[in-house]
């Protein structure tokens, strides 16, 4: 859901920053050169060939800013970059401040550089909005990344065939004394019973997912590790230990 | 933290509107025509002509009809003739002009043309020229923020000051006065000066009928200044033989010296 959501955020800015970097200022420039053929700047010229190569580094930059997640330092990294690039636009589409007009015997020369400079120090302000979101996000981002890294061995013991817990003896037990199975009924008759039957076979499958070795003694399912019997405390034969 | 981004995007976001606002405010007044510069085209240019200096005035208003107060604004003009020669150079630092306000001023400037003639530059006394205006007007705008310069050109037409001067005819009486007696000769002559001299004085002129270089002849009329001037003086002459006869032109148009001299047929006299 998540990777989707990234995705949509990174056509839609590709999109938005086409439409605002590219067309709509080829656009004006095409107006402004059809309407004011007198108007020159520094950049006059060549000046769409800068601006789709300038708006579609910005578009390439925000489109890969926005296809990371926040407090990346990739996203931090693109973020800067496009800032970058806008405000190299900015200077081309503006002629770095300097404007010549010419009409009949008038020569008009209007030098707002100065004011480009605070623009592109206004601009150049939004840095600290990406770093701003970087550094806040960056805490977040990490814990969640040390999160799952926690999770993943946890989730792999859980995967895990659960072993059956032993039961605690309340007394004395003779199962810690003996390796051969016995049964104490509850009279006098003493004896030992005959070993259980053994278990049915199980299929094949079964036995390939669930690595497990059976108790020769009780029958009972143990873990390949296990060195004894939990349920009664017979050792397994050496050569079953994994 | 959300908060803190909050307050800094927002923070953002007033500067660059504060910044976007300076910036239209500086550049809206310039192509929506608040902020003019009026230069003088060349049919304002008004000349006037005393005593050899030629006196040039030239209107020029600036219109600040901006947000902002214009200041160090400063006119510099040269004005120099088709040949380059330089009449005048000069810078007017106006200052500063609130915003709202206007300010009208002339150039106002004049160059010694007599001294020009004796120097050798003949050019603009006895031929058409062209003046050549280059006015630059340069401000700051917009707490200096924003400069602006505006150059402007202009040729204007001038007029020779003499722009041309001859005799029409030299006329003998058909009656031939009895001999030893003068003849009567009638000399017409003509002289065109610009406009430009209409407000002066009219000229003294001196027609002189030389034998050789003998003047046997003199007469003296008043020429008017400004239009293209035609009369006839009546010399009288005293007949005497001389291989060739000519008429001298001698006028004085506001401090130029004319002296032409053209030939004259051969008096119709019987001497002796």
């Amino acid at each position: 859901m998540r990777q989707r959501s990234r995705l949509s955020d990174a056509t839609w800015t590709a999109f938005t920053e086409a439409l605002r970097f590219v067309v709509v200022p080829i656009v004006l420039v095409n107006l402004v050169t059809n309407n004011y053929p007198q108007l020159t700047t520094a950049f006059m010229p060549d000046i769409k060939t800068y601006i789709i190569f300038f708006g579609g580094m910005i578009t390439a930059a925000s489109t890969l800013e926005a296809s990371n997640k926040p407090g990346t330092w990739k996203r931090l990294l693109f973020g800067l970059t496009a800032l970058a690039f806008v405000c190299m636009w900015l200077f081309v589409i503006f002629g770095g401040g300097v404007a010549h007009f010419t009409y009949g015997p008038y020569f008009v020369r209007f030098d707002m550089s100065k004011i480009v400079y605070i623009m592109l120090f206004g601009i150049s302000l939004k840095g600290l909005l990406v770093i701003s979101t970087f550094s806040s996000n960056k805490h977040y981002f990490e814990e969640q990344e040390r999160k799952r890294k926690e999770e993943r061995p946890a989730r792999r013991v859980a995967a895990r065939p659960k072993p059956i817990p032993r039961g605690k003896p309340s007394g004395p037990a003779f199962s810690s004394m003996s390796k051969m199975a016995f049964e104490v009924s509850h009279d006098d008759t003493v004896g030992y019973a005959p070993p259980p039957p053994p278990p049915p076979p199980e299929s094949r499958s079964v036995q390939r997912t669930l690595a497990y070795k059976q108790c020769p003694i009780c029958g009972a399912k143990a873990s390949l590790k296990e060195t004894t019997c939990k349920r009664c405390g017979a050792w397994f034969s050496e050569d079953s230990f994994s | 933290m959300a908060a803190r981004t909050r307050l800094l995007q927002m923070a953002i976001a007033a500067v660059n509107i504060a910044i976007v606002a300076l910036a239209f405010t500086s550049i809206w007044p310039f192509p929506h025509g608040d902020f003019k510069v009026d230069l003088p085209s060349a049919s304002e240019v008004t000349w006037s002509y005393s005593d050899g200096i030629v006196h040039v005035t030239a209107p020029y208003s600036i219109d600040n009809g901006g947000f902002y107060d214009v200041s160090d604004l400063t006119l510099h003009y040269a004005v120099t003739n088709y040949s380059g020669y330089q009449l005048a150079d000069q810078t007017i630092p106006i200052g500063d002009i609130p915003a709202g306000q206007i300010t009208s001023s002339s150039i106002d400037f004049r160059f010694d043309l007599l001294r020009m003639f004796n120097d050798g530059a003949l050019g603009m006394v006895f031929s058409d020229d062209l003046i050549k205006f280059a006015v630059d007007v340069s401000c700051q705008y917009t707490m200096k923020l924003v400069t602006f310069e505006a150059s402007y050109q202009v040729s204007v037409p001038w007029d020779a000051l003499i722009q041309g001067w001859g005799i029409t005819s030299i006329h003998y009486p058909s009656t031939l006065p009895s001999p030893g007696n003068p003849i009567a000769v009638d000399v017409t002559y003509w002289l065109k000066t610009a406009d430009i001299l209409s407000g002066l004085p009219p000229a003294q002129v001196t027609v002189d009928f030389l034998g050789d270089s003998t003047v046997i002849g003199h007469a003296q009329g008043t020429v008017q200044l400004g239009t293209n001037y035609s009369d006839t003086v009546t010399l009288s002459v005293t007949p005497a033989y001389y291989p060739s006869y000519f008429v001298r032109l001698v006028v004085n148009i506001a401090g130029f010296p004319l002296n032409e001299t053209y030939p004259a047929p051969p008096l119709p006299v019987v001497f002796p």
